[in-house]
C-alpha cells in the first residue's frame, strides 16, 4: 500500500450508475476524478436498447405506434404526432381541422406536463423536495384529461395516421378550461419557492454552463440551445400541424447555465398554456380522422419530419416500398445529442455540480438507447 | 435564406460532377453526394456565407440491399434552410470518411450506423461498442436479411 502523502491526492476512476438515482434512468457515467473535480466523463449508454427501429420494420404503420410510444414515454404524444406526420407526408394526407386542434391540445398538454417532471426532478436532485410534490398535482389533471379521452395516462396510443383515435368527451372542457384559467397562478408558486432562492441560485447561478459554440458543434436543440441565446424552435422555425395560427414567445437565455435552461422551461410552461387556452378558443367542429382505407398503405417515399418537443427536436426519417410495413424507421431525440455533449462540458466541474447540470439538460435515456 | 433552387445551384456549380439533385418530397432539398468529397461537402456547406449549414438534425443508414445508403439531414440555423444529402457506400465492408473533426455532433450518430450496419467512418475516433450488449457477436442487426438466434418475424397481414 502506498503510504499517504500530504497534500498529495492520486486521481481515480468512479462508477456513476448506471443505477444511480440522478441520471433519470440507466446512464452510466464513467468519472476521472481528482478529488471532488472532474478530469473527465465518458457516458457509456445502451442499457435499454430495445431496437425499436428493427422491430418496427416489422410491424404495419399503426402497430408501430404503440410500440414508439416507448421511444419518448415522458411525452408519448410527440412520439406519435412525429411519426403519424411522417406517414402522412409520404402518403399525402390532410388532416381535418379538428384532429389538427385536438393533437395541439394534447401536444402543449403534454408539453406542460413534461417540464414538470422536469422541474419535480430537478429541484430533487438539487435538494429541494417541495416542488416535486406540487408538480405532480399538477401534472395529476393533465394524466386525468389524457385518461378520459384515450383511456391511458402515458403510452396514450391516440394520435394516428390521419388524425386521432377517439374524440374527447364532453367533461374534457371544462376541466381543461379550469386548468388553464389556474396554471398561471400554480407557475408563479413554483418560481416563488424557486427562482430567487438563495440556495438555489447558488446551486444554478454560473454552473454547467452549455454555451452557444458547444450546442451548434453537438447539434443540441429545444431548451438547451434556446438557454444558450439562440432563438430556435420548430415551431415557428420549421412549422408543422397549425402551430401558425397560434401567438406565442421563444423565450431564450443568456449564458446557457442551469439557472438558463431552468429559466426558459417555467417561461415555455407559460407560453404551452397560452397556446393550450388559444386552441381550446379556437377548436371547430368536425371529423376527428381522414377518410382512408382500412389498410394504411403509403406509396414508395422518403421523408424526414420534425417537431419540437420538450427535449428539443424530435425526427422521424421513413423510408416507404409501398407496403403495409416502413422499409425504414429512424428516431433521432433531442436527448440524444444532450447526452452527447457531456464529455465537453463535465471536465472542471465538482460532481456535485454534474448532477445539476446533467438534471437540467433533462435527458431521459429510453430517447438515447431506443 | 437561400431557396431550394440557390442551394442546389450553389452545389452543383462547386461540385459539377459529383453532385446531383434528386426528388423526395416537395418539403425537402435533397442531394445525392459522391461519398469520396464528404468532408469536403459538408466543410463548404458549413462554411460558405449564403449556406452556413452546420446544426446537424440526424443521421440515418439505410440498407437498400444493394448497398447502405448514409443519409444526412442538416439545417442552418441563422438562415432556416434544410437540406437532405444522401451518398451511397458498400454493403459489406462499406467505407467512408468521417464528419466528425468537423460537425462534432454527427460522432454517436456515426458511431450507431458503424454497430448496426457494419460501415466504418475512417478516422472516426470512438468506433466502439455503442448500443448493443458487450458480448455481441450476431453481426450488425440492422441489415435486411439478418436474422439472430432469438429474431421472429411477424406474419403478412393484408397484402
Amino acid at each position: 500500500m502506498r503510504e499517504p502523502q500530504a497534500g498529495y491526492t492520486e486521481e481515480f476512476e468512479v462508477n456513476m450508475g448506471p443505477q444511480h438515482p440522478s441520471t433519470h434512468g440507466v446512464l452510466r457515467l464513467l468519472l476521472r476524478m481528482d478529488g471532488e473535480i472532474i478530469k473527465n466523463a465518458e457516458p457509456h449508454v445502451g442499457y435499454l436498447h430495445r431496437a425499436i427501429e428493427k422491430i418496427c420494420e416489422n410491424r404495419t404503420y399503426p402497430q408501430c405506434i404503440p410500440l414508439l410510444d416507448r421511444f419518448e414515454y415522458v411525452t408519448s404524444m410527440s412520439t406519435e404526432e412525429v411519426f403519424c406526420l411522417a406517414a402522412e407526408r409520404i402518403a399525402a394526407i390532410e388532416v381535418p381541422e379538428r384532429a389538427e386542434y385536438l393533437r395541439v391540445i394534447m401536444l402543449e398538454l403534454n408539453r406542460i406536463a413534461s417540464h414538470l417532471i422536469f422541474l419535480g426532478t430537478f429541484s430533487l436532485d438539487l435538494g429541494a423536495i417541495t416542488p416535486f410534490l406540487y408538480c405532480i398535482r399538477e401534472r395529476e389533471t393533465i394524466m386525468d384529461l389524457f385518461e378520459m379521452t384515450c383511456g391511458q395516462r402515458l403510452t396514450y396510443n391516440y394520435i394516428r395516421v390521419g388524425g386521432v383515435s377517439q374524440d374527447i368527451p364532453e367533461q374534457f372542457l371544462p376541466l381543461a378550461r379550469k386548468f388553464v384559467d389556474t396554471f398561471q397562478a400554480r407557475v408563479d408558486d413554483y418560481e416563488a419557492l424557486l427562482t430567487e432562492n438563495p440556495i438555489f441560485l447558488a446551486r444554478t447561478k454560473n454552473v454547467g454552463i452549455v454555451n452557444k459554440q458547444v450546442c451548434l458543434d453537438y447539434g443540441a436543440s429545444g431548451p438547451v440551445l434556446r438557454a444558450a441565446g439562440v432563438e430556435w424552435d420548430l415551431r415557428r422555425d420549421d412549422p408543422y400541424s397549425i402551430y401558425d395560427r397560434f401567438k406565442f414567445e421563444i423565450p431564450t437565455g443568456t449564458v446557457g447555465d442551469v439557472w438558463d435552461r431552468y429559466m426558459v422551461r417555467v417561461k415555455e410552461l407559460r407560453q404551452s398554456n397560452e397556446i393550450v387556452r388559444q386552441a381550446l378558443d379556437q377548436l371547430p367542429t368536425g371529423d376527428i380522422k381522414a377518410k382512408m382505407k382500412p389498410l394504411f398503405k403509403p406509396p414508395v417515399g422518403e421523408v424526414y419530419a420534425r417537431i419540437e418537443n420538450s427535449r428539443g427536436e424530435m425526427g422521424c426519417h421513413i423510408i416507404s416500398d409501398g407496403s403495409t410495413k416502413p422499409y425504414r424507421l429512424k428516431l433521432r431525440g433531442g436527448s440524444f445529442c444532450h447526452t452527447q455533449l457531456i464529455p465537453e462540458v463535465a471536465p472542471g466541474i465538482m460532481i456535485a455540480d454534474l448532477v445539476a447540470m446533467f438534471a437540467s439538460l433533462d435527458v431521459i435515456l429510453p430517447e438515447v438507447d431506443r | 435564406m437561400a431557396d431550394s433552387g440557390t442551394i442546389i445551384r450553389l452545389l452543383v456549380e462547386k461540385f459539377p460532377s459529383q453532385v446531383e439533385a434528386i426528388e423526395l418530397n416537395p418539403v425537402q432539398t435533397a442531394v445525392q453526394i459522391d461519398p469520396k468529397i464528404v468532408v469536403a461537402f459538408f466543410e463548404y456547406i458549413k462554411t460558405h456565407p449564403d449556406l452556413k449549414m452546420a446544426y446537424l438534425s440526424s443521421i440515418s443508414g439505410v440498407d437498400m440491399t444493394t448497398n447502405i445508403d448514409i443519409v444526412y439531414f442538416i439545417s442552418s440555423i441563422e438562415y432556416k434552410h434544410k437540406l437532405t444529402v444522401r451518398t451511397k457506400v458498400e454493403r459489406l465492408g462499406g467505407k467512408i470518411d468521417t464528419i466528425s473533426t468537423m460537425i462534432k455532433g454527427a460522432n454517436w450518430f456515426e458511431r450507431e450506423i458503424w454497430e448496426l450496419f457494419g460501415v466504418e467512418f475512417v478516422g472516426h475516433p470512438n468506433l466502439t461498442q455503442f448500443l448493443l450488449p458487450d458480448d455481441w457477436d450476431e453481426g450488425p442487426p440492422m441489415l435486411r436479411d439478418w436474422t439472430g438466434r432469438n429474431f421472429v418475424k411477424m406474419p403478412e397481414i393484408g397484402g
